[in-house]
């Protein structure tokens, strides 16, 4: 039996005791768990539910500011870009070109709503084509005439079926007011967001006429990566390339940020910005990893108290048994074994704790995850098909089970030294 | 050569701002094989000349000596390595591992110390001496299952594992009815005869000290008398 096999069986020798710091122990697990898992599946959620709604994940517009001082959304050919795209062998799995309109008004028989509006390409092997799910017509030929295509939300508002007329109305790049007529031809499952978000497709040519820019011409270049978590990366590598290659560029930021330098900054002739989901999501995030900290601060005060209380516990426990101690050094046990002896009870008890508040806190999360939330209608956008999506990680998991046994090692480093450093005579001659 | 040997050994404790001298000097020698009596009333010093002999404490003044090696120079690494390979322990309060078991509990010395591999042959003298003591039927119990008596006589077992040149018993019947006592001494006399380990142990009571070949009486740390019992080392007579 080797001192780790003795001090598990320590371990049963005083249960209540044990069952009580291992149960602090795994009550912190659990929250940790928890709060991780909520957190990161809300994120995950959200990243997915936007990245359907914007045009990218790393993407990049033109502005131009015109004699008369209006600056005007524009792109006139994106060879540049995907030139840097493909030299760089950015994994991407789409590319798309698209005219964005922040808010249009859709004007049916029966009533108006203000929603987005975007010039596309939905032909065979589009982001859209692919991601869209369409639930009623279809997207067949789709870009040779006057379609277009609105969510189920947007369809029930404005009480229309597939072949009614909508007309678009919306300003032209020189703030000219515009109407276009369209043809319903698909409607698309709601993508679990705020309907408002929901926006409304037609192709790209017509959006243009609309907007009055040029056949070919489009204001964004978006590029969809194979992993939405490397779209930092290659957005800060892609914005080199091209200012190498002499594009100027405005500051990177969010997208507030970057209306502000159309407005604010003396600038003329073209400029290009670049940004990425992440400089969307940061402010989200950001509020996210607030929460987090928050939980591990006081996680990390739970974990003073645990600690003080292992410390404690094993002074108690070295006291009790310095008899004992002293039989195991008569029988033959050295200092540093008598050591371990009680370091090697303690981590195993921090063990048992993080094993079990782990396993309980996937426990939750798989049941939270069963409820269905569709009630939760603002926070759609937070969910997966009305559902939190589960999401544990099991780097973290790894990560907290290193250093949660390292810190219950290090509260009994101290009454465990002590019981090393103990001489036979004077423990055996304890009469506790 | 004797395998014990104390020369003006000495131990005082510091108590406050006074010193005992729980040992005032004392110098014998132990031969291999005896059966050795500590004798003396409480407060003579029995106990902390037992362990100055197991190595459990270090003498103030003089020369401790196992085996012709004088132990004042070793690091307690050593010491108890040497405590380890040659002294077994019976204690008055039996002092058994409580999560062990029987069996456990007389293997347990044999799992420290360099080599710690339960080979076989091991195995088999754990069974011998689980069969001598007379615990066959309690080895899978542990010491709370057990009586004073069967626990003193897992302590015998567990004293004999590592086959001790000595193995010191302090008391080891003062927790034990006479009866039992009795059984207990005649088992370590058995043993001592059948094995030939040494066997030194303390006690204040008249009656056990008749079974002993050398009686070493104390008073005040002092030695009274020191003496092979006649009757012993003559079988003749
Ligand atoms: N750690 C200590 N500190 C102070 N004094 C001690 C200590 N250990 C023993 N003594 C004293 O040394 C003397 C001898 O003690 P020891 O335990 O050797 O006696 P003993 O013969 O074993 O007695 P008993 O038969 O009661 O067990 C006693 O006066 C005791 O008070
Ligand atoms: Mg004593």
């Amino acid at each position: 039996m080797s001192v780790a096999t003795m001090a598990l069986k320590n371990l049963s020798r005083q249960k209540r005791r044990s069952l009580l710091l291992g149960g602090a122990i795994a009550f912190g697990l659990l929250v940790i768990t928890i709060v991780n898992g909520l957190s990161g599946s809300l994120i995950t959620s959200l990243e997915a539910n936007i990245s359907n709604l914007i045009p990218g994940h790393v993407i990049l517009r033109g502005a131009e500011k015109t004699s008369t001082g209006r600056v005007i959304l524009t792109l006139k050919e994106s060879e540049v870009f995907q030139t840097a795209v493909d030299k760089l062998r950015v994994p991407y799995s789409y590319v798309s070109k698209t005219t964005n309109v922040q808010s249009v008004a859709l004007v049916s028989d029966f009533s108006t709503t203000y929603q987005s509006f975007s010039g596309v390409n939905l032909g065979q092997g589009t982001y859209l084509h692919d991601k869209l799910t369409i639930v009623e017509g279809s997207l067949d030929d789709f870009d040779a005439a006057d379609n277009i295509v609105i969510s189920e939300g947007v369809a029930k508002k404005l009480n229309v079926q597939i072949g009614d007329r909508i007309s678009v109305q919306s300003e032209t790049i020189t703030g000219q007011q515009n109407v276009v007529d369209f043809v319903l031809r698909a409607i698309y499952k709601d993508p679990g967001v705020a309907a408002s978000l929901a926006g409304a497709y037609a192709p790209l040519d017509r959006v243009n006429a609309l907007r009055d820019m040029k056949p070919g011409e489009f204001t964004t270049f978006g590029i969809y990566l194979k992993d939405v978590a490397t779209a930092d990366q290659w957005g800060a590598l892609l914005l080199k390339d091209l200012q190498d290659k002499g594009l100027p560029f405005f500051a990177r930021g969010g997208l507030q940020e970057t209306q502000k330098q159309y407005r604010d900054q003396t600038w003329t002739g073209v400029k290009y910005s670049l940004y990425t989901l992440n400089d969307i999501l940061s402010f989200i995030k950001g509020i996210f990893q607030t929460l987090n900290l928050i939980a591990f601060l006081i996680l990390l005060v739970l974990f003073v108290v645990i600690m003080v209380g292992i410390t404690n516990t094993y002074r108690m426990v070295v006291y009790e048994r310095t008899r004992e101690i002293g039989t195991l050094r008569a029988l033959g046990m050295q200092r540093p074994e008598v050591r371990n002896l009680f370091l090697y009870e303690a981590v195993f008890l921090g063990l048992g704790g993080i094993v079990v508040g782990f396993v309980a806190g996937v426990f939750v999360l798989v049941v939270v995850s069963w409820i269905d939330l569709s009630a939760w209608k603002d926070f759609n956008i937070l969910l997966k098909d009305n559902h939190l999506q589960l999401q544990v990680n099991l780097g973290s998991f790894a990560l907290n089970l290193i250093v949660i046994a390292g810190l219950t090692a290090l509260a009994a480093l101290f009454p465990a030294r002590r019981a090393g450093k103990l001489t036979p005579a004077e423990a055996l001659r304890t009469t506790n | 050569m004797s395998i014990v040997e104390l020369k003006n050994a000495k131990k005082h404790y510091a108590l406050g701002k006074t010193t005992v001298e729980a040992v005032k000097g004392v110098s014998f020698e132990i031969e291999q094989g005896d059966f050795i009596s500590i004798a003396g009333p409480s407060g003579s010093g029995k106990s902390t000349i037992l362990n100055l002999i197991g190595l459990i404490d270090t003498a103030t003044n003089g020369d401790v000596l196992i085996n012709g090696q004088n132990v004042a120079t070793l690091k307690d690494r050593e010491i108890t390595l040497l405590r380890h390979e040659t002294i077994g322990f019976i204690f008055q309060s039996f002092n058994l591992i409580p999560v062990l078991t029987t069996r456990e509990n007389i293997e347990f010395p044999l799992l420290l110390g360099k080599n710690n591999k339960l080979t076989k042959e091991r195995k088999e003298y754990v069974d011998f001496l689980i069969e001598e003591v007379g615990l066959a039927d309690r080895i899978r119990n542990r010491p709370n299952e057990l009586s004073g008596g069967q626990r003193q006589r897992v302590a015998i077992a567990r004293a004999l594992v590592t086959k001790p040149v000595i193995v010191l018993a302090d008391e080891p019947t003062a927790n034990l009815d006479s009866q039992t006592g009795d059984d207990i001494l005649k088992l370590m006399k058995k043993i001592n005869k059948d094995l030939k380990t040494t066997f030194i142990f303390s006690t204040h009571d008249a009656k056990i000290v008749e079974l002993a070949d050398h009686i070493i009486r104390l008073k005040d740390g002092l030695i009274t008398e020191n003496y092979r019992a006649v009757s012993k080392t003559l079988p003749g007579s």
